[in-house]
């Protein structure tokens, strides 16, 4: 089983993570997910900055606002934020990840 | 008063110290946004400031309600709307002034939000297109050089050269409304204007009300970053704005990688951020050993966490909280840490875990220290780090860690 393990190749600025999605957990359906038409991933609530995508498709989970997943079809397109360097995002579908946290109640995600 | 939000949290977007005295009622319903829980608060605000509030809202079939009470505490209910809320879920304590407090305060307070994007500018300097003459723009070896503005009257507005890093700009009688200091060093930057002042074609800003005003806005240079930023990267600016009439400093402001820092002087008030965060003025003046550092791990807000580490010390938080190193990953910057949570019984309630297991991460791009807590079943920085971005073998997470042995990034900002 050990062979079968994958080192994965992706992106992260600051708390969010891109993905390939066929690596991504096999059970999840995306097929009543929604189209986020902004393009934004998250806004810090602190410092008002966001991550904001230049193109693609971005789809979020209506039961879930931070289950979301990215249909690039172009060439590359840029993940931008105030405070970080931008990414170029291949052409692909692609699974975002918002990094998370440990707490004994309930585990949460990042917030900036 | 009817406000609209957009673009954000419903209650960012309005700003209450306009508001002196009274109440502010916010209401959220799908028709707005579909995947808000519909609810609504309720603000009381004396002397510009949130004294209480109640946040009623719905979640998964259950009515939840929320009163706080700043320098007194918070209870949380849980129970069916029909029925009112009878259950306590949470009642938490804290006295005025704390960490704890100011957090709450800050994660419910709508005015912390208006100002972190920076719209200083955008709302006080305007100047009038239709007093303007003309606008000289510089070119030389085929790129844009600079440009200088002047008003009907022959008064200059501006002249702005390339790789000026700073500015005044005037009225058209000649007196002083704005100075912009920026400071960059703009070696291999692909777009090296430091400062992009007023009607630049591609930046300038109308004003809704009145199509005849743009206003000024300056801002950092965008798309210009270093894959591995240098600490000389750190772009820092700084805008003050003067009362043309009596020269006073009306507003000052700094800001430093897009975060504002320190004492931002606004419409005459006074307010303070660490790193992007506004916080009380008690906070920001208060000596690192007044501040409680177990209350800063607790901080909800990564952001603001990171703010209070900042200030406090990372080296001042280890030392206090008594936390043994697990693991040094000096290479990428990682600290695995334990810290023993005491049980204190009565009024601060500690349920489950007796440690911490904390994960220390410089940022890659603003070099600031982050913590993140994991759970303590992991015993190295690669096991802690991975669990944070969603790798383990729970039902709910992301990665399976039976199929993925670990994230090699392409690229890490």
């Amino acid at each position: 089983m050990e062979n079968s393990k994958r080192k994965m190749c992706c992106f992260r600025q600051g708390e969010i993570i891109i993905v390939p999605r066929d690596l991504t957990n096999k059970n999840s359906r995306t097929t009543n997910y929604i189209k986020k038409g902004d393009g934004i991933i998250r806004e810090g609530e602190a410092s008002g900055h966001f991550h904001k995508l230049s193109g693609g498709t971005l789809y979020v989970n209506p039961r879930d606002e931070n289950d979301m997943w990215l249909d690039n079809q172009l060439e590359t397109i840029e993940l931008t934020h105030d405070e970080h360097a931008p990414i170029k995002i291949p052409k692909g579908a692609w699974k975002v990840i918002i990094q998370r946290e440990y707490s004994d109640e309930m585990n949460t995600y990042v917030r900036d | 008063m009817k406000l609209t939000a957009s673009h954000c949290g419903c209650s960012k977007n309005f700003w209450h110290p306009s508001i002196k005295e009274g109440r502010i009622e916010v209401n959220v319903d799908k028709t707005y946004n579909a995947d808000a829980d519909a609810g609504s608060w309720n603000y009381t605000i004396v002397d510009g400031t949130v004294e209480k509030y109640t946040h009623q809202w719905e979640s998964n079939n259950k009515w939840y309600e929320e009163h706080v009470e700043y320098g007194v505490g918070r209870k949380l209910y849980e129970g069916n709307r029909q029925y009112s809320c009878e259950t306590l879920v949470e009642e938490t304590k804290y006295r005025k002034g704390t960490i704890m407090s100011i957090q709450q305060h800050y994660e419910k307070e709508p005015a912390a939000t208006n100002m972190q994007t920076g719209e200083l500018m955008g709302k006080q300097v305007v100047i009038h297109t239709t007093r303007v003459k003309n606008k000289e723009q510089y070119y030389g070896d085929g790129t844009w050089k600079g440009h200088k503005v002047v008003y009907e009257n022959g008064q200059v507005a501006y002249e702005y050269k390339y790789g000026n890093k700073q500015l005044t700009i005037n009225d058209d009688q000649g007196r002083r409304i704005a100075f912009i200091k920026g400071i960059i060093d703009t070696d291999g930057l692909s777009d090296s204007r430091t400062i992009i002042p007023v009607n630049a074609g591609w930046n300038q800003v109308w004003d809704k009300d009145d199509p005849e005003l743009f206003r000024l806005r300056a801002r950092m240079p965008k798309n210009n970053w270093r894959s591995t930023p240098e600490a000389s990267d750190i772009r820092v600016i700084e805008v003050t704005i003067y009362d043309a009439e009596t020269q006073r400093v009306t507003s000052r402001m700094r800001k430093e990688n897009n975060q504002l820092q320190g004492e931002v002087l606004r419409n005459d008030k006074y307010f303070h951020y660490i790193n992007g965060v506004a916080i009380s003025k008690e906070m920001f003046y208060a000596k690192p050993e007044d501040l409680d550092c177990n209350e800063v791990l607790k901080i909800p807000n990564a952001q603001v966490r990171a703010s209070f580490i900042k200030k406090v010390g990372i080296n001042r938080i280890v030392d206090q909280c008594k936390a043994t190193l697990i693991e040094d990953d000096k290479e990428n910057d990682y600290q695995l840490l334990s810290i023993q949570m005491p049980h204190k019984g009565g009024e601060e309630r500690i349920a489950g875990d007796t440690e911490m297991r904390i994960l220390k991460v410089v940022c890659t791009t603003t070099k600031q220290v982050y913590t993140l807590r994991v759970p303590p079943t992991v015993n190295t920085v690669r096991e802690a780090r991975d669990w944070t971005f969603g790798i383990g073998d729970n039902w709910q997470d992301v990665l399976r860690k039976s199929e993925i042995e670990t994230l090699e990034f392409t690229k890490e900002t």
